[in-house]
């Protein structure tokens, strides 16, 4: 009797997660345990863009438990054999983030959060100075620099860090500084990549202030800080109105593979300034928003198991991302002063590293810059524009990356 | 091996496509602004000159109250009583009402019938 007590006991204890530490290679779980009790730290006490990284970190510490069986990488692995995903697969044997990783995988949930986005957006300050749209331009030269970076630390031939074309352009669009479009071109490019590359994108966001402001600071002289812009002209509601069902209509037609992004972008724009779908809007920038954040973070931080994470290659990712967005900013920035001697210093150069996507905080960081030298001077607004035609920008990129590398 | 045509061509092409995509966005979005703007102006025009006939209009309506005063108390046809008698009734009509009548003239109508004959047939000839 108590042979057989202690027998299933120790069947209990060799079937249990513990056990599998000790077996080879077991190691990898307990590092990656710590990686993801590291990053909710970040998000919980730092407060690192809590609402994508705790998730994400959940997610991670979820998919490394040995045994849990909550993912299963192997049902979303391609190679020789497998050229398919079989969906029919995933839904008989996978486990809940399995089922959630779905909307991922088939392209759902980042078009779904730039709906929330779009209602949640003012284009006004963007509509009242389109040349804005060139600054966010600019900003996205930082994704194909990354993306040459990439391929070209790749080609010095150190085992492990060389980048196919398609896992570059991934990396690349890290330079974008936009969570749901970094995500939604690597889970069409370089689908194994998705864990690293979101976890880098949304860190670097989070500390976009600490990389941005010595750049700006850097590349700008005082004289060209101290620049005050003229007041923005009032917009009516009819050019907000246009304004979302014109660009749909003119980006999607030139590049049909940003309509998905750029579509539902204003979809969610055109909700909000039209007034008269009141309680879908609401529920656009709240409920399908949290929703799908939490289905998105979890699912992308459960892909991050050891053997995708615990390489050369994440390192390569983390330090081309970083690259990616030092690029970003300072081709925005680069842009601005380029801007400032053709207008005969009308336009402030801070604006232009705001042609990131990160909205709003890239343009409190050119507020925050320019205040440093003149307390009263106001840039968050004329800021703004460029902060979000770089969301249009980077989702125009997204597009042409998927069409010449997909 | 790295696949530098590939690349180059994507770099070059892909930082062309975004300018030129975002160039024709700010083409499309300043010609909208521009009639947008046009707009505003001439709706403004309008509405500045309607305000301004407006004003020109109050202003001789209280260059006529002050005729109208000065003509009724100068007028031999018609003395204070029948004015305040008059006034009176005016009054009564807008009780309740938040408007303040002002009354510009009181002449005699042409009629053959009287004002209270003609009340009568109207009073008569209502509709239910």
């Amino acid at each position: 009797m108590f042979d057989a007590f202690i027998d299933t006991l120790i069947g209990i204890l060799q079937a249990s997660g513990f056990a599998a530490f000790f077996e080879p290679g077991g190691w990898k779980y307990v590092v990656m345990i710590a990686v993801a009790c590291g990053l909710l730290y970040l998000a919980i006490v730092k407060k690192f863009e809590p609402l994508l990284l705790l998730p994400i970190a959940f997610g991670m510490l979820l998919a490394n438990l040995p045994g849990a069986g909550v993912y299963h990488p192997e049902l979303w692995t391609l190679n020789e054999t497998v050229k398919e995903i079989n969906f029919g697969n995933v839904l008989h044997e996978g486990g809940v983030l399995d089922i959630l990783y779905m909307g991922v995988k088939l392209g759902i949930y980042p078009p779904l959060i730039f709906l929330g986005i779009g209602a949640m957006t003012d284009f006004g300050p963007l509509i009242s100075n389109p040349k804005s749209f060139l600054l966010g331009a600019a900003a996205q030269l930082g994704i194909f620099a990354a993306f040459i970076g990439a391929l070209a630390v790749g080609g010095l031939g150190i085992e492990g860090f060389s980048f196919t074309p398609q896992e570059a352009g991934s990396i690349g669009i890290i330079g974008g500084a936009d969570g749901p479009t970094a995500i939604f071109v690597t889970s069409k490019l370089a689908p194994g990549l998705l864990g690293p590359i979101a976890v880098a994108a949304y860190s670097y966001m989070a500390l976009i202030p600490f990389i941005q402001k010595p750049i700006m600071r850097l590349l700008t002289t005082k004289k060209e800080r101290l620049v005050r812009m003229s007041e923005l002209r009032t917009v009516s509601k009819t050019e907000k109105i246009i304004f979302p069902i014109m660009v749909t209509i003119i980006v999607s037609l030139l590049i049909p593979d940003a309509a998905a992004l750029v579509g539902m972008l204003m979809l969610g724009n055109l909700m909000k300034e039209s007034g008269v779908v009141d309680r879908i809007c609401k529920t656009a920038q709240n409920e399908l928003m949290n929703i799908i954040t939490i289905f998105l973070g979890t699912t992308v931080g459960a892909t991050t198991n050891a053997e995708s994470f615990l390489n050369l290659k994440t390192l390569g990712i983390v330090v081309m991302g970083l690259v990616a967005f030092c690029l970003g900013t300072t081709g925005g920035l680069w842009f601005g002063k380029l801007m400032y001697i053709f207008t005969k210093g009308k336009v402030n150069p801070l604006i232009g590293s705001a042609g990131v996507s990160a909205v709003p905080m890239a343009a409190r960081v050119s507020q925050q810059v320019g205040q440093e030298e003149d307390p009263g001077n106001f840039l968050l607004m004329h800021a703004m524009g460029p902060n979000v035609a770089g969301v249009i920008g980077s989702a125009v990129a997204a597009g042409i990356l998927i069409q010449m590398l997909g | 091996m790295v696949d530098w045509n590939l690349a180059i061509n994507v770099t070059i092409t892909g930082i062309i496509l975004v300018f030129s995509m975002l160039l024709l966005l700010v083409f499309v979005l300043s010609i909208f602004g521009w009639i947008s703007v046009s707009l505003k102006k001439s709706v403004d025009k309008k509405t500045a000159k309607a305000r301004e006939e407006v004003m020109a209009a109050m202003s001789a309506v209280k260059h006529e109250e002050e005729t109208v005063s000065e003509t009724l108390s100068d007028c031999d046809c018609l003395n204070q009583e029948l004015v305040a008698v008059i006034s009176a009734a005016v009054a009564t009509l807008y009780i309740d009402s938040d408007k303040k009548p002002v009354i510009k003239t009181i002449k005699r109508s042409a009629g053959r019938r009287t004002a209270w004959a003609n009340a009568g047939v109207l009073d008569n000839t209502r509709t239910f």
